[in-house]
């Protein structure tokens, strides 16, 4: 391998980037810290007792929170169940049912319909290994061109002959 | 009874901003964690796939884009894809730099690689629809360019194709390889935490949005029925993942089948990548809008719908976003003022249930990856940062596709993250 599967290399960056991120995760992580502010203020209460009170008491934040989990647990409790319900439901109706019957590849004819080209040419094309596809405002093939090398000219005589094709390559 | 109205329907607005993210959180650990105990849990590790019944041949596609840094090493990887019979076809769809070159390099050295030089750039969709003609198998790896594959994942995605003929395609499990910037370390624990759960969840409904274009297996006779790739959108794996599943195919996720990629490391390139997917998406609500009323399609509206509300909430995620700045600025209506936008104890109930989203993912995800834990560290900004872009190229998308008409989508080479 060139490079490693795993490319972790933060010395690469140039050091505006560096800098960018590094204020952007101080900011990042400040803003995470505000999100717990009720409970950090709960934590403050242990030395400041008043914003305990103003959060708790006054706000009634606790009532509220105990409300607002209960809530929330009834709503992911629903939500959840009728997720993992529908699961089950189609476990046990469709375990081991294939209702849908085996659909054979599309035939050469088919292929040979869609792609706009006889059925005989696009045998052809199968058997280049290296071609040019030319293309129309639609993005259909035109035609294709088999590189000419002596490979291509191998495998278009002789297409099962791998062994032989190698040799020549 | 005047005010009562309009005050009601912006607090359901606000109320919906918040809860959405937060509900749908639940409703995807739910999902994955039933995913996970249901299919997941019981397999082998992923480096000894099960055996098979039987080992059809399959042809690999691979498009290519100005691809010279990487082809290299994404061919070597496919050569060592343990499966007994494959060919691969490298499409060099109109590049500049030196990939043809190096693809008709690759062919003289291995009999199974055969190149399709596209004489002008068509465009990713294109060039896999002409591989399609071109190929000698009846299914289908298709991968991208840049990215190094399992030498197990074909045995692994092959199964599902083989023990359902209901099965159309099956997506891999694509993990990051850039890890130097920020950036690259969110987008660890995004692949996990957000598109790893999701999609797990998705199956555990039945349906998935979309299939990971960078690794997934087609049975031809799938994508026949579904008239190929189409080449005017722009994720064409979304636009597939939705034409084989209304034409009731199934689509499997298949964790196990890994595919390591090179993902974007500046905002730059970041943003021009997810401001593409969500174009893409919006291309299928727009596109697929016929479902609804038609009975025969039922099991997809949930899908619709949840991406429908997605957009939905980005954009009222976004007026809230405004009203707070205004009200700092200019005195609204009591109805309108959003005093903050982190809301006291509920707040905190969407700041831990993050938290809990990202454990949860890591412990699913935890056995195809070692050491995947220590991204949880730099996960706490996934909130902050990924929303406010899925915002905004939300925001964005809609108009975009609106005025882009139909037109097709063509190749522009990604940014892939810093390299040595």
């Amino acid at each position: 391998m060139k490079t490693p599967l795993i490319i972790e290399r933060p010395d690469l960056q140039a050091w505006q980037q560096k800098a960018l991120f590094s204020a952007l995760t101080a900011a990042f992580w400040i803003a995470w810290v505000f999100l717990w502010l009720p409970l950090v203020t709960l934590g403050g209460w242990l030395f400041f007792g008043y914003q305990f009170r103003f959060h708790m008491v006054e706000l009634n934040g606790y009532a509220r929170f105990l409300n607002v989990l209960m809530v929330y647990a009834i709503v992911i409790a629903v939500m959840g169940g009728a997720l993992m319900l529908w699961a089950v439901y189609n476990h046990i109706r469709f375990r081991g049912v294939d209702r849908r019957k085996e659909t054979p590849p599309p035939t050469d004819h088919e292929m040979g319909d869609w792609a706009r080209h006889p059925v005989e040419v696009m045998a052809q094309w199968r058997e280049f290994s290296v071609m040019t596809v030319h293309h129309d405002a639609q993005g259909s093939i035109c035609r294709v061109e088999p590189a000419l090398n002596l490979r291509n000219i191998e495998a278009a005589t002789k297409p099962t002959d791998n062994r032989r094709l190698l040799r020549v390559v | 009874m005047e005010n009562l109205l309009p005050g009601s329907v912006i607090d359901a607005i606000f109320d919906f901003t918040f809860y959405y993210p937060l509900f749908m959180s639940y409703l995807w650990m739910c999902g994955g964690l039933y995913y996970y105990f249901h299919y997941e849990r019981a397999d082998r590790p992923f480096d000894q796939p099960p055996p098979l019944k039987e080992y059809p041949p399959v042809s690999i596609l691979v498009p290519c884009h100005n691809e010279a840094e990487c082809i290299e090493e994404t061919v070597a990887a496919l050569q060592a894809i343990d499966y007994p019979e494959f060919e691969i076809l490298l499409i060099d769809d109109g590049s500049t730099d030196t990939t043809p070159q190096m693809l008709d390099r690759f062919t003289k050295a291995d009999r199974r690689i055969r190149v399709i030089h596209l004489a002008r750039n068509q465009g990713k969709a294109v060039g896999l629809n002409t591989a399609a003609m071109m190929a000698k198998h009846d299914y289908f790896l298709c991968i991208d360019g840049d990215s190094i594959v399992d030498p197990h994942c074909l045995r692994w995605m092959m199964r599902h194709l083989i023990d359902s003929p209901r099965v159309g395609a099956v997506t891999g499990n694509p993990r990051i390889r850039t890890r130097s910037t920020l950036l690259g370390r969110i987008q660890v624990g995004e692949f996990s935490s957000i598109i790893g759960l999701i999609k797990r969840a998705q199956r555990t409904y039945g349906k998935v949005f979309t299939v990971s274009g960078v690794m997934v297996c087609f049975r031809r006779a799938a994508l026949h029925n579904a008239g190929y790739w189409n080449p005017d959108a722009l994720t064409e794996d979304i636009d597939i993942s939705w034409r084989l599943q209304m034409r009731h195919w199934d689509v499997r996720f298949e964790p196990n089948a890994l595919c390591w990629i090179l993902m974007p490391e500046t905002m730059r390139g970041l943003w021009r990548q997810r401001l593409r997917w969500a174009m893409g998406g919006t291309q299928v609500l727009f596109s697929q809008n016929g479902l609804f009323g038609r009975w025969r399609h039922r099991r997809m509206l949930p899908v619709y719908l949840e991406y429908f509300t997605s957009v939905i909430w980005a954009y009222t995620m976004a007026a809230v976003i405004l009203l707070w700045a205004l009200g700092q600025f200019v005195t609204l209506p009591p109805a309108l003022y959003v005093d903050t936008l982190i809301p006291g104890w509920n707040g905190m109930v969407i700041g831990t249930t993050c938290l809990l989203q990202f454990a949860v993912s890591m412990f699913l995800d935890a056995k195809y990856e070692k050491g995947l834990g220590r991204y949880y560290y730099w996960m706490i900004w996934y909130p902050l940062a990924y929303w406010m872009l899925s915002v905004f190229t939300t925001l964005v998308a809609i108009p975009k596709v609106i005025l882009r008409g139909k037109k097709r989508a063509t190749w522009v080479s990604p940014d892939r993250g810093l390299q040595p």
